[in-house]
């Protein structure tokens, strides 16, 4: 009965509980459901690329596992290039799989804002440790090398505080996942882990499947119909039948299933991201960053506002940072060995609105940094680029178009004085949320504390969008730690 | 060559240094990747991007004479685009930016460039140490 379906023509299916993705929200909710013997069918919109068979470089990964071929952005003011997965595992497959817990101050701030009962740090400590241990969250051994130390050594060159960062990881010598900032060790994305939990209980996937609508009668969701592709690319019109949805499929997907399906109150009108700033660092010895992980801690000073980590650095996302700027940057490519990535992160104001436009099968997302968001990338960037050329770094060249970076720390700020070249930056971030936030008050939110959606009485949407705003930090054990509530919650009703 | 695989093949780096009969494979290579990803954007970026390569279509007929991109040399194609590039209107230099993007990984993570980079000496001008 459990195990992945293959649709090969048109086919009715009916479950008792229908899990609409399969990221770290919807793996989090199946994996409960099936380790309570509920009858649990996942649709996911991507492929199914099992953990032992992941690609190992990005030209591989962005076609197969990446959202819109990596090629996504916000359109707005300043475009804002993102990522998602869009493969089963979702985003946590092409992730670093860095696992934080949202601050306590965070977490204190979304239950007074939003009202949310039985929601402060110690509620929620249990549910992140169960999602620490679904994915073996863990520091890792050993020597962590030289772009580790570097961030280390701006940080102390400062004074600032750091926080060592834990992984979703298993010790193993395998290089597979290098494309993820992985030296060793392998990755326990979603695809490794709780999917194939969920599979060996009593889950079934169908993969490759795209939900098109709802089906609403009265105040309940019957069903859904959905679009399948077969191994030949021919496509399928699949309908499922469930008596219970658990609507998990992503920020930007949520809003958009529901908006199709004509459910729009509150929907997708306040979707929020982590705006990032990059920069390439270079120095006089070489850091071989491509060998060693991704810096393994966080400059935590200035948290939950601000943020400063390191970036994954294979050969080709090398390339990437240097395409932002060809001119200036391609005399860098053959010193790749000589470079590491960093970056600045902010925890916003500004909020988004993630529409749908009938004929395109993608939401258009639009995003507006306010003026308190510029000054902080900008204080960011400036208080970076010191510490790493305090650190020893020989020019840091930020993520501005026609910058040739600095390399004398006292002509940063005089250079920053009226903030960042908004037409030249290139903003990117790899997290996404509050597209549907939880709240109490039905008229604010469209979702309530425990994930119900607000107007229809049996849908719990489980994922990124529903978390109340930004984090500060990856998101990916937050959106684990709500799904398990709204797991356990809809659990404890039902017996 | 058609114009976008004129275009695509305008963006490869010249480091490393390849034979030129692999460097047209790798070439090829490429191109098939990055249109491939062109057809995986969402529509409305795929369609910023048709407008835009059309618009380095006709900035190109203009500044290179009334003939099909894929029979200029490489060469006079490279400095077009960064010609284009250079007019600072942000669209255009995102066209070139996500073209290039998508160019440089296919590149760097070719079987032969990948060779090519492991038998390359270090940089000998050391670029990273002039200029300051």
């Amino acid at each position: 009965m459990s195990g992945t379906v293959v649709i090969e023509g048109p086919t009715t299916l009916t479950c008792d509980v229908l899990v609409i993705g399969t990221g770290a929200g919807g793996a989090s909710c199946a994996a409960s459901l099936a380790d309570a013997g509920v009858d649990v069918l996942m649709l996911e919109e991507g492929p199914y690329v099992p953990a032992e068979v992941a690609p190992r470089g990005l030209a591989e990964a962005l076609p197969t596992l990446w959202r819109g071929g990596g090629l996504t952005a916000t359109l707005g003011g300043t475009p804002i290039a993102f990522a998602e997965g869009r493969c089963v595992g979702g985003s946590t497959e092409i992730n670093s799989a860095i696992f934080q817990r949202a601050p306590d101050e965070v977490i204190e701030h979304w239950a007074q804002a939003h009202d949310l009962p039985d929601f402060s740090p110690q509620a929620l400590s249990p549910l992140y440790d169960r999602a620490a241990a679904s994915v073996n969250a863990s520091l890792t051994p050993g020597p962590l090398g030289p772009p580790t130390d570097i961030l280390q050594r701006a940080a102390q060159a400062m004074g600032w505080n750091t926080t060592a960062l834990e992984r979703a990881r298993r010790e193993s010598s395998s290089p597979r996942h290098q494309v993820s900032g992985f030296a060793t060790g392998a990755k326990q994305s979603m695809s490794a882990t709780l999917i194939p939990r969920a599979l060996a209980r009593t889950a079934r996937l169908v993969a490759n499947c795209r939900v098109d609508r709802l089906i609403v009668e009265k105040r309940r969701v019957t069903g859904a119909v959905a679009t399948a592709s077969d191994s030949q690319g021919r496509r399928h019109r699949v309908r499922v039948n469930a008596s219970q949805l658990f609507l998990c499929a992503g920020t930007t997907q949520t809003p958009s299933i529901l908006r199709r399906s004509g459910h729009r109150k509150n929907i997708g009108l306040s979707f929020q991201v982590h705006p990032t700033i990059r920069v390439l660092a270079t120095f006089s010895e070489p850091v071989n960053a491509q060998r060693h992980e991704l810096p393994l801690v966080a400059v935590t000073e200035f948290m939950p506002a601000l943020r400063f980590g390191g970036s994954v650095f294979t050969l080709s996302a090398f390339g990437l940072a240097v395409a932002e700027d060809w001119p200036v940057r391609k005399r860098y490519l053959p010193d790749f060995a000589h470079c590491a990535m960093y970056y600045a992160m902010i925890r916003p104001d500004g909020v988004g609105r993630i529409r749908t436009v009938p004929g395109l099968a993608e939401p258009i997302l639009r995003y507006q940094l306010t003026e308190r968001d510029w000054r902080r990338l900008r204080d960011g960037l400036a208080l970076l680029v010191r510490a790493l050329l305090a650190a020893g770094a020989t020019r840091v060249i930020p993520s501005m178009r026609g910058h040739p970076g600095w390399t004398d720390a006292d002509r940063v700020e005089p250079d920053l004085r009226y903030g960042l070249l908004r037409d030249r930056v290139a903003l990117m971030t790899i997290h996404l949320f509050a597209s549907c936030p939880m709240g109490r008050d039905a008229e604010l939110f469209p979702v309530d504390p425990w994930g119900r959606l607000a107007g229809i009485d049996n849908v719990i949407v489980a994922d990124g969008s529903v978390l109340p705003g930004a984090p500060g930090v990856n998101p990916q054990a937050t959106i684990m730690a709500l799904a398990y509530r709204a797991t356990d919650n809809y659990l404890s009703a039902r017996r | 060559m058609v114009a976008i695989d004129a275009m695509i093949d305008a963006l490869l780096p010249e480091w490393p240094a390849l034979p030129p009969e692999r460097r047209m494979c790798v070439s090829a290579d490429c191109t098939r990747f990055v249109r491939r990803q062109i057809a995986l954007s969402p529509a409305h970026i795929r369609f910023g991007i048709h407008v835009l390569f059309v618009a380095f279509c006709l900035f190109a007929f203009l500044r290179l004479g009334a003939r099909p991109l894929g029979s200029v040399p490489r060469e006079r194609r490279t400095l077009a685009l960064r010609a284009f590039a250079r007019e600072q209107v942000a669209p255009l230099v995102a066209l070139e930016r996500v073209l290039r993007s998508m160019t440089i990984v296919a590149y760097l993570e070719h079987a032969d460039v990948l060779a090519a980079i492991a038998e390359a000496p270090l940089s000998a001008s050391d670029p990273l140490h002039v200029e300051q």
